[in-house]
């Protein structure tokens, strides 16, 4: 049913084209409603541990959505899904199971790359899955976050 | 927002912490000026409609990040917060209010995991299978 090429097949790494800003990090932990100081108040976080301003965790999906986006129009792909008894479109996707570990904080300045596989490929019933693993690693080559994006196709 | 339970320095495998929180109505422009996720899902009432929806949908990421709030506020530091996994099982809307409980279930030296969930205002199980580890230092 499915190819197990994808089991080897690595995508990226992906290097985001901006370095990581103070202005995103701020407007996301805005969006999300989280004022923790930590994210939002230089004076506040150049005394804490970390120096400086850090993104709120969650953060993360940023860089790792665009990673999971550049692999679904990478030119190694089509080989990998060749036998894949369904299609996968980054538009037709349901977002099932996310999960994060996080290793280093993120600031600004930090350039992020993700590198993306395919974990798993599995069926239940009608509704095909697609385990993909991001592995992000700041300019200094430190993993800063894994994450899996378990997605979900119809047959 | 205000965490009910024990705090950090003295939680017991099987007791629970929680916050509720109200999802402000222009919750999902929001979030996607922050996180350039522009699904019409999130944004386009007729569209979220027409895929079986109610009305336009909060992005799950963003359902996601108020769990991580509750782990880091309760942790008091962003980085303790080790690892963080959800199921995103029914729709949230802007508007609705959600409590999200979690219970410790074990502790392994200074990681204390969490299973948590998250409901909103209906009882409806917004997120199911959440696995949280936190660290103590």
């Amino acid at each position: 049913m499915t190819n197990p090429r994808y089991k080897e097949k690595k995508f990226g790494p992906y290097k985001d084209e901006e370095a990581i800003e103070e202005d995103g990090t701020k407007k996301y932990a805005e969006a999300i409603g989280d004022l923790n100081p930590l994210y939002t108040d230089e004076e506040y976080a150049k005394k804490s541990r970390y120096g400086s301003i850090i993104a709120p965790p969650m953060y993360a999906v940023t860089y790792t959505l665009s990673s999971i986006m550049n692999c679904f129009t990478d030119s190694g792909m089509p080989e990998v899904v060749a036998d894949f008894d369904f299609e996968i479109s980054f538009e037709n996707l349901v977002h099932g199971e996310q999960e994060f570990e996080f290793f280093k904080p993120i600031k600004a300045g930090d350039e992020i790359s993700t590198e993306v596989r395919i974990l798993n490929v599995y069926k239940k019933g009608n509704l095909n899955f697609v385990d993909f693993g991001t592995t992000s690693k700041n300019q200094r080559g430190e993993l800063v976050t894994k994450g899996i994006m378990t997605t979900i196709f119809r047959s | 927002m205000e965490i009910k339970g024990k705090n950090i320095d003295e939680i017991q495998v099987g007791e629970e912490i929680s916050v509720s929180r109200e999802v402000p109505m222009n919750q999902t422009l929001h979030y996607a000026e922050a996180s350039g996720d522009w699904n019409p899902l999130h944004q386009d009432d007729d569209f979220a409609r027409a895929m079986g929806y109610e009305g336009k949908i909060v992005h799950g990421l963003c359902t996601m990040a108020y769990c991580t709030t509750l782990f880091t506020d309760w942790a008091k530091d962003p980085m303790r917060l080790k690892r963080l996994k959800v199921r995103f099982s029914e729709p949230l809307y802007p508007g609705d209010t959600i409590t999200i409980r979690a219970k410790a279930t074990k502790r392994e030296k200074d990681i204390v995991t969490f299973d948590f969930e998250v409901e909103n205002q209906e009882g409806s199980k917004v997120i199911t299978k959440g696995e949280a580890k936190v660290s103590l230092k």
